[in-house]
């Protein structure tokens, strides 16, 4: 913990104001000025003393806030204990401070600062400051300063505690033209499939003797009865649709084929990069919602594979693995990917700039190549990262004209 | 919130008070009613959803209105600097108060009415200007404290609003986030503030160096320091801005006889400051050429005025007359005259300077750089013989004449009437200087005064209705307007009255200006003389050296001026008590009083303090007794309100006390209004019946709820258990059931309460 004092403009103007009441009841031998001058003189130290005992007693932490989405406001919450058993403290301003380092979140997202009017004593409140992610990355918070200027706003008090801790910023996802799912599918494996094994779906799969713990509910009666003993009936494992996507980073950023010569592209490298993660998290977002089983490849940069499955966490993860490239690290181009020749699953290769093959796709002519540049004509807006949210804030949209505001088509 | 929302309401009325307290300082009900009613009806216009707001063009054009008015009226008042000042803040903060007040307006709006109440305290010192500013003070500490937070509430929702991307979904509003009972924290921080502030400014205020680069700019000086506590030594009777009813403190005095015993007087002291010998026919008095020497007084010692070793030490041999009265003078005010009685013949101060010496006149006067007097000492011979006033050479080469310009002949008809009436010769009899003449000097001022004393006169300080009528084209001069027609006036008209009658017939007069003292302070054996008492009569000359004081203001109006008969001059009484205390204490607070503090405070022991304390409230306790002529009953009556107030005080506490446990036991903190109210009226039986649980050994735990604790000393005390059990219902209904209870019902209450502990007493309770 750091504890400062700072001189701010209110204050040096106040300081002047009591210089000038000094000088006017020294010239003029007036009383009430020279009252005035102990009464200001007085507000300086009461200022210091009454800012620094309340800041002596409190103690910040700032809580993790799990996750940021570009474009989303991040709710950064901060837990201020105010240690002291008569003395509240008031007017209490939270804010991040800016490091000078590279993986600062001050990269990431402009600063934002919260508010706390009043802590009782022995109270414990929470303070929230909202960010608003404009890139997605890894944001690093390193210290958090509190400050106040109660009583008089003379002097400004700070302290400053040091807690390190980092979130992770999704990439902006948009809400992607819903065709786009269907074109990826091949229509043989549209619609809920079943496979050959017993799981939890709703599809008879065969019979099989009663054990423990079998729901009564699964018992076929009718067999059970002709058997003499009890049986129960399972169900076959369902299939949902599979999705895999790949995005295609294996060319390096300034060897991308950016074409300056279209006045209309003004998008460089690295924003076709990025409008490619941003694509490939949207689609993984699409078709997690549409039930599909995900997986990712990313081609060309140290990013472990991430397997085919269904949840949100699975989701969550996929997110975290497009957040955390780092574009600026070497490429691989001949890193080995998994085979999926195989597979049935529908196929989506991101590129940044122009579609090209991929070897790990062998075979597969179905697969779908999308590139950056396209995002526009295949996104229909931003969105958010919860969907439920998102719809519902449609739905109050022109109710509300002060909470809301016009959602760029 | 409704703390955040009551700022813009005390923000407002901090404004309003700044306004009052200029217009009180410049004394101007014209500036109060222009400029409140200008504010009041700002907030009907620019407050609330339906607020309309000055363009920002039109406040910068006003602006430069008033820029431009106020250098038009600088230079028609270059006197009155601050007084412009002062107009100017005020019309720039009004202009202010139509624009859009955003939380940096509010800023601007406080920093206004604080140069505004600054620029009053420049201007002022009276008491009701200081309540202002004390009442401002406590207001504005407040408003600044809820300023802090309004701003920040305003900065925050500003800022996050900002914060939000152009497509984004709007981020929700910003509720202040405050932990519990916010509003009573933040006053009660704000009370212990306010009481450390005040005491933390009242220390800087008494160490602070008094005498520091005063008057470094002369021309933003403050008029307060020039003031003559309701004496001048000119007289200008048309402005009469001087004339005071102040009851503040000018001076003490007392006189000494030889032996320097204490006395009496038998009649008012008048003491003399300036004598006016030239008048101008407009009302304005003044002396003619001054022939000042320069007197040199050593701290501590008398010397001499004598013509013949001036500026010598005196000793009372010097003048073998054992009628000496040494008069002994306390300044409480800032006065650079030296008041005496009449004839002065030796002067002695606590500090050594040099004294301006009027010998025609015997007048004295500090010398302008000189510090402030403080005390001195001045031997007087009221009774003084031919032969000393020819030593003390006062005034006999002079000779005062009615200059032609100014004679009136319907005044000098008047004054021959007069002495045709008093059977005395209208011509001068005898030469210049005979003793004949004198003699009829002396009878014909005696029938001008008692002509001035008639009932056809009246005193009166409202001169409002005196408008002087124009003859040939000039104002009629204001003293022949007096004696000839309007006949209402102060004091200084009767003077000036009686001074042209006597010059219209040829006998020399003049005007004196000085204190008239009537307050005699048996305690402390001195007169005190209040700004009221500033008083102006006559001196004739009655001999070659000897100038008689002649007094034409009727007595009985100025004793009854002075004493103050009625209920409201008894209530005002009062209030002139505070004004002197106000102005002892915090107007005339100097070096001196800064030495003698630190003197009393390094010397004194406690004991000595306690003294002086109890001396300090004996004296007061006597005052109060004659001003509202108690007489002896009177302590009686004082130690009987004093008893009633310290029971009050004892009292008060008790209920405070009761009031915070009842609301610690039954946790009413959340509770409002009515309802906490009502609980704190009903449930002083439960909590009695508690404390005496608690003193027979079965204190109810926190945890336990009531009715299970009356259930479980069933276990130990069933007799005392069955009046729990009532008491406990009772309770129940009160604090969960909002039932009230008659007072019939409470005291049934209270006495099975009584009864509760009478049990527990016969049966004690073995745990």
């Amino acid at each position: 913990m750091k504890r400062r004092y700072h001189l701010h403009i209110p204050g040096l103007a106040y300081f002047g104001l009591t210089l000038v009441v000094a000088l006017a009841a020294m010239n003029s031998q007036n009383n009430l000025l020279f009252w005035i001058f102990g009464a200001l003189c007085s507000g300086i130290v009461i200022s210091g003393l009454i800012s620094g005992l309340m800041m002596i007693h409190i103690r910040l932490k700032r809580l993790d806030p799990q996750f940021g989405a570009v474009g989303e406001p991040m709710l950064i919450r901060y837990a201020l204990v105010n240690r002291s058993r008569f003395l509240p403290a008031f007017n209490i301003h939270i804010e991040e401070r800016a490091v000078e380092k590279g993986l600062g979140w001050q990269k990431l997202m402009p600063p934002a600062s919260s508010w706390v009017m009043h802590i009782g004593p022995r109270e414990t409140v929470h303070g929230e400051a909202i960010f608003w992610p404009m890139r997605r990355g890894k944001a690093c918070f390193f210290q958090t300063r509190i400050w106040t200027t109660f009583p008089f706003g003379i002097i400004k008090k700070s302290v400053t505690f040091s807690q390190q801790q980092h979130t992770l910023i999704y990439p902006q996802l948009h809400e992607l033209r819903p065709d786009l799912l269907r074109a990826v599918s091949p229509p043989s494996v549209m619609g809920m499939r079943t496979t050959e094994r017993p799981g939890s779906g709703e599809e008879y799969f065969g019979l099989r003797e009663h054990r423990d713990n079998d729901s009564i509910r699964s018992i076929s009666w009718k067999r059970s009865a002709q058997l003499d003993q009890f049986v129960c009936i399972e169900r076959s494992s369902p299939s949902p649709p599979k999705l895999r996507i790949i995005v295609n980073l294996t060319v390096p950023t300034d060897q991308l084929k950016v074409d300056p010569g279209n006045g209309n592209d003004e998008l460089t490298g690295r924003e076709l990069e990025e409008r490619a993660i941003s694509l490939a998290a949207s689609v993984a977002h699409s078709a997690h919602h549409a039930g599909y089983e995900i997986s990712m490849i990313v081609a060309g940069m140290d990013v472990p594979v991430i397997g085919m499955r269904h949840s949100y966490w699975h989701l969550r993860k996929i997110m975290a693995a497009l957040a955390s490239i780092d574009l600026d690290a070497a490429r691989d181009s001949g890193q080995q990917l998994p085979s999926i020749d195989a597979e049935r699953a529908g196929l989506v290769v991101i590129h940044p700039d122009r579609a090209e093959p991929l070897p790990e796709t062998g075979g597969r002519t179905e697969a779908m190549h999308i590139t950056g540049r396209q995002l526009d004509s295949i996104a229909i807006r931003p969105m958010g990262w919860d969907l439920h949210v998102a719809h519902r804030r449609d739905a109050e949209k022109g109710q509300h004209p002060t909470r809301q505001k016009v959602v760029a088509a | 919130m409704s703390l955040l929302r009551s700022f813009p309401k005390l923000s407002f009325t901090l404004v309003l008070l700044s306004i009052v307290g200029i217009a009180i300082s410049q004394r101007s009900i014209g500036l109060l009613l222009v400029a409140g009613a200008l504010a009041a009806i700002s907030w009907y216009l620019t407050e609330g959803p339906r607020g309309r707001w000055l363009p920002r063009w039109v406040s910068n054009v006003l602006v430069v209105g008033v820029s431009l008015n106020i250098i038009v009226d600088v230079m028609q008042n270059p006197d009155d600097v601050l007084g412009v000042l002062g107009r100017f803040i005020l019309w720039l903060m009004i202009i202010k108060l139509y624009e859009r007040r955003t939380s940096r307006d509010h800023g601007h709006l406080l920093g206004l009415s604080l140069l505004l109440m600054i620029t009053g305290c420049l201007h002022t010192v009276d008491l009701f200007f200081g309540i202002i500013l004390f009442v401002y003070a406590l207001l504005g500490l407040y408003v600044l404290v809820l300023f802090q937070l309004h701003a920040a509430h305003e900065k925050s929702r500003d800022e996050r609003f900002a914060a939000m991307p152009e497509h984004s979904t709007a981020a929700p509003l910003i509720k202040p986030i405050t932990g519990r009972y916010v509003g009573a924290q933040l006053r009660s921080l704000t009370v212990v503030v306010a009481v450390c502030g005040f005491a933390l400014g009242m220390v800087i205020f008494m160490v602070f160096p008094r005498g520091l680069g005063e008057g470094v700019v002369e021309m933003l000086s403050s008029p307060s320091q020039d003031r003559r506590p309701g004496y001048s030594d000119e007289v200008d009777l048309i402005s009469g801005g001087r004339i005071t009813d102040s009851r503040r403190g000018v001076m003490s005095v007392q006189l000494q006889d030889q032996e320097g015993r204490p006395f009496v007087s038998g009649e008012p002291l008048l003491l003399r400051g300036a004598v006016l010998d030239r008048y101008d026919g407009r009302g304005r008095w003044r002396s003619a050429s001054r022939t000042e020497d320069t007197l040199s007084v050593e701290a501590g010692r008398f010397t001499s005025l004598l013509s013949d070793n001036r500026g010598d030490a005196f000793e009372d041999e010097l003048l073998d007359d054992s009628r000496i009265v040494t008069v002994h003078v306390e300044m409480l005010q800032n006065l650079d005259t030296v008041m005496t009685l009449y004839p002065p013949v030796a002067v002695a101060m606590d500090a050594s300077q040099d004294l301006l010496v009027d010998q025609l006149r015997l007048t004295m006067q500090q010398q302008r750089s000189a510090p402030r007097l403080h005390r001195y000492r001045v031997k007087t011979v009221p009774l003084a013989s031919d032969e000393l006033l020819q030593r003390l050479d006062a005034g006999g080469q002079s000779r005062i004449r009615l200059s032609p310009r100014l004679r009136n002949s319907e005044v000098q008809a008047l004054a021959q009437q007069l002495l045709r009436d008093g059977g005395l010769p209208v011509d001068p009899p005898g030469e210049h200087g005979s003793a004949e003449r004198f003699e009829w000097s002396h009878a014909a001022a005696h029938q001008f005064m008692r002509y001035l004393h008639s009932p056809e006169f009246m005193y009166t300080l409202d001169l409002s209705g005196m408008v002087l009528p124009h003859e040939g084209g000039r104002q009629m001069d204001p003293v022949s307007y007096f004696l000839l027609e309007y006949q209402r006036g102060h004091c200084e008209y009767f003077a000036s009255a009686m001074v042209s009658l006597c010059l219209h017939v040829g006998i020399e007069a003049r005007l004196v200006t000085g204190f008239v003292a009537y307050e005699y302070d048996g305690a402390t054996q001195r007169y005190t003389i209040v700004e009221s008492n500033a008083h102006a009569w006559t001196e004739v000359r009655t001999e070659k050296h000897r100038w008689t004081v002649f007094d034409p203001t009727p007595p009985a109006t100025l004793r009854e001026l002075h004493a103050g008969g009625s209920v409201a001059d008894r209530l005002r009484w009062f209030y002139d008590s505070f004004d002197g205390m106000w102005g002892r204490t915090i107007v005339d607070f100097d070096r001196t009083r800064q030495a003698q503090l630190a003197d009393s405070g390094a010397n004194a022991t406690i004991g000595q303090q306690a003294n002086e304390f109890v001396r300090a409230l004996r004296n007061w306790m006597e005052r109060v007794n004659r001003a509202f002529y108690l007489g002896p009953a009177g302590y009686f009556y004082m130690a009987f309100i004093g008893g009633i107030l310290v029971l009050a005080i004892i009292a008060l506490i008790k209920l405070m006390r009761r009031s915070l446990l009842l609301k610690r036991l039954f946790n009413l903190r959340h509770v409002r209004g009515r309802d906490q109210r009502r609980m704190l009226k009903q449930l002083g039986f439960y909590a009695d019946m508690l404390v005496t649980l608690r003193r027979a050994g079965l204190a109810k735990p926190h945890w336990q709820p009531p009715l299970l604790y009356a259930k479980a000393v069933q276990l130990q005390s069933p007799e005392a258990a069955t009046i729990i059990e009532k008491l406990t219902a009772a309770f129940y209904s009160i604090r969960y059931g909002g039932a009230e209870l008659s007072p019939k019902e409470l005291a049934q209450k209270q006495r099975q309460v009584t009864e509760l502990e009478a049990v527990l007493r016969s049966r004690p309770v073995h745990l």
